[in-house]
């Protein structure tokens, strides 16, 4: 068994060559290169991986295996690679999922030690303490961020930040893959997401909670970056919502007007349409048909109202200071310009 | 290997950094780094004299960085590098001097992780635009909405040069003017 571990750990580290599979042999063709080893050798590759995974031994070493791994020395330092002051123990206590404690007790047992002592404790308590932290902030840096954008908006895109998916990204980002205790491995996203949040618990617990939101500013909240906002929020009918606001805030009916076509009955026909409300120009917008030139055209109207545009500032990140603000923003149903007047935009 | 082959294996991509870094605070990608040398073989001289005169300088500097020394007898020096994104590198160091030792964990503290790859553009943007995509229409003058078609003023030839004959009637004018205000 020995032996066949050895030559396996040995295959290993040539087998992520095969991973990002392209097929050689035809693009090589393409190219017209008259390589006569690519192709065999990835053959070769592939072959050998198929013949592991066959023998049921493509086991993927945790990197707490190998001889050079100091768990104190990869805590201390993943505190000073984020430039924070972590306490010791309760960061510790952050990284180590309850499965990793189960799975302890279950070896202990079958070790012959009737009662296990294990002084563990789960990242349970510190994963709910920093998931509020996370949605309470994000919550209130968003709502001053865009002071026009509705409170539902702002709710779903707190739901993007907090959603699984992102947690794990940004766990794994700060190099949480090789320090968390748990007991499968490559942990999984849940897992991963779970002792990120116990992580901002641990700093809120270990330095301040101004200290703590500037960490998720700068980990989580910066995930908005390059994301379209009104793809996060998508409003079902546009042309209501906008209806209804235009009438709220005692405006004319939205009319839609045709600004230019062109391709009419062709496959590449093209219309714009323009949105106007008391013979004002409102918003704009193009599609292939008139109905989808009338929808984007909504759309573009609503993102001019809630200042979402592609061409609207960027969030303030760095040394801007951002005033929380914990009253929420106007509802969709309570949107009107009128009221939207009175809100300062800065 | 000619470049082809090496597209082939390697591949090209944008510019790119891991994780928004640097837009709220900047944290160093290198998050370990394994000094494999020998103790006794000339190969790894030079690894020994930088362990000895430079590391300990290095290590404090570098608090985010978790240094491993992993004496191996009789086998070549080599320096692996382990990034935050999962990726890692490989650097022989057999019979460098600690100089290039030095230069080369320079490199490897400065990069970011992402694979060495042939970069397609020097800058890249997700959003080339924040006007919107282009149309047909874009900084079109509306007024062709409401012109008549065949319109004599749209049909005529575009002419951005004046022509020699309105030349001349510039000329005629401005000595026109000149004269009249030599006799006044």
């Amino acid at each position: 068994m020995m032996s066949v571990f050895g030559k396996t750990s040995s295959l290993l580290r040539v087998l992520p060559a095969v991973a990002a599979c392209r097929n050689i042999t035809t693009s090589a063709c393409m190219f017209g290169i008259k390589s006569r080893w690519v192709a065999p050798y990835r053959k070769e590759l592939l072959k050998r991986q198929k013949k592991m995974e066959r023998m049921g031994i493509t086991h993927q070493l945790k990197r707490s295996e190998y001889i050079e791994w100091n768990y104190d020395a990869e805590v201390y330092a993943f505190g000073k690679r984020l430039g924070e002051q972590f306490d010791n123990n309760i960061l510790r206590e952050a990284l180590t999922d309850s499965s990793y404690i189960s799975q302890e007790r279950v070896r202990q047992q079958e070790l012959g030690v009737p009662e296990p002592a294990l002084t563990m404790t789960s990242n349970n308590e510190l994963a709910t303490a920093g998931s509020h932290i996370i949605a309470d902030y994000s919550i209130k840096y968003l709502r001053s961020a865009l002071p026009l954008f509705p409170e539902e908006g702002i709710r779903s895109l707190v739901d993007y930040l907090t959603s699984s998916e992102v947690m794990a990204e940004v766990g794994l980002g700060i190099g949480l893959k090789d320090l968390i205790l748990c007991k499968e491995y490559p942990p999984t996203p849940e897992t991963v997401g779970k002792c990120f949040q116990a992580v901002v618990g641990a700093l809120n617990a270990s330095t301040s909670l101004s200290q703590c939101q500037l960490f998720v500013r700068d980990f989580v909240v910066t995930q908005l970056i390059g994301k379209d906002l009104n793809e996060i929020w998508e409003i079902e009918n546009p042309m209501e919502a906008m209806q209804d606001i235009l009438g709220r805030s005692g405006r004319g009916e939205p009319e839609p007007r045709l600004i230019f076509e062109s391709g009419k009955n062709t496959l590449e026909a093209v219309y714009h349409v323009g949105i106007y409300s008391d013979k004002e120009f409102i918003g704009s917008g193009y599609g292939e048909t008139v109905g989808t030139a009338v929808d984007q055209a909504a759309r573009d109207a609503l993102r001019r109202f809630f200042q979402t545009t592609a061409a609207s500032p960027p969030l303030p990140f760095g040394k801007e200071n951002v005033k929380l603000k914990a009253e929420p923003n106007l509802s969709v149903e309570d949107w009107s310009l009128e009221k939207a007047k009175n809100i300062i935009t800065c | 290997m000619t470049s082809h082959t090496w597209n082939l294996f390697w591949g090209s991509s944008f510019v790119r950094t891991p994780l928004r870094n640097g837009v709220g605070r900047y944290v160093q990608q290198l998050q370990r780094v394994t000094f494999k040398f020998c103790k006794t073989h000339g190969g790894s001289q030079g690894m020994r004299e930088f362990i000895e005169k430079d590391l300990v300088d290095f290590a404090k500097v570098n608090p985010g960085v978790v240094v491993y020394l992993k004496p191996r007898r009789h086998r070549s020096p080599c320096l692996k590098a382990e990034y935050l994104n999962g990726e890692e590198e490989y650097i022989s160091a057999h019979n460098l001097s600690s100089s290039d030792i030095k230069k080369w964990v320079e490199y490897l503290r400065m990069r970011s992780g992402n694979p060495v790859e042939r970069l397609r553009k020097y800058q890249h943007t997700d959003h080339p635009s924040i006007q919107g995509p282009w149309t047909p229409w874009t900084h079109r003058d509306p007024e062709i909405n409401v012109t008549e078609f065949p319109s004599e003023k749209l049909s005529a030839a575009h002419v951005t040069e004046k022509t020699a004959t309105e030349q001349v009637i510039e000329l005629f004018e401005k000595q026109k003017i000149a004269s009249g205000s030599n006799t006044s």
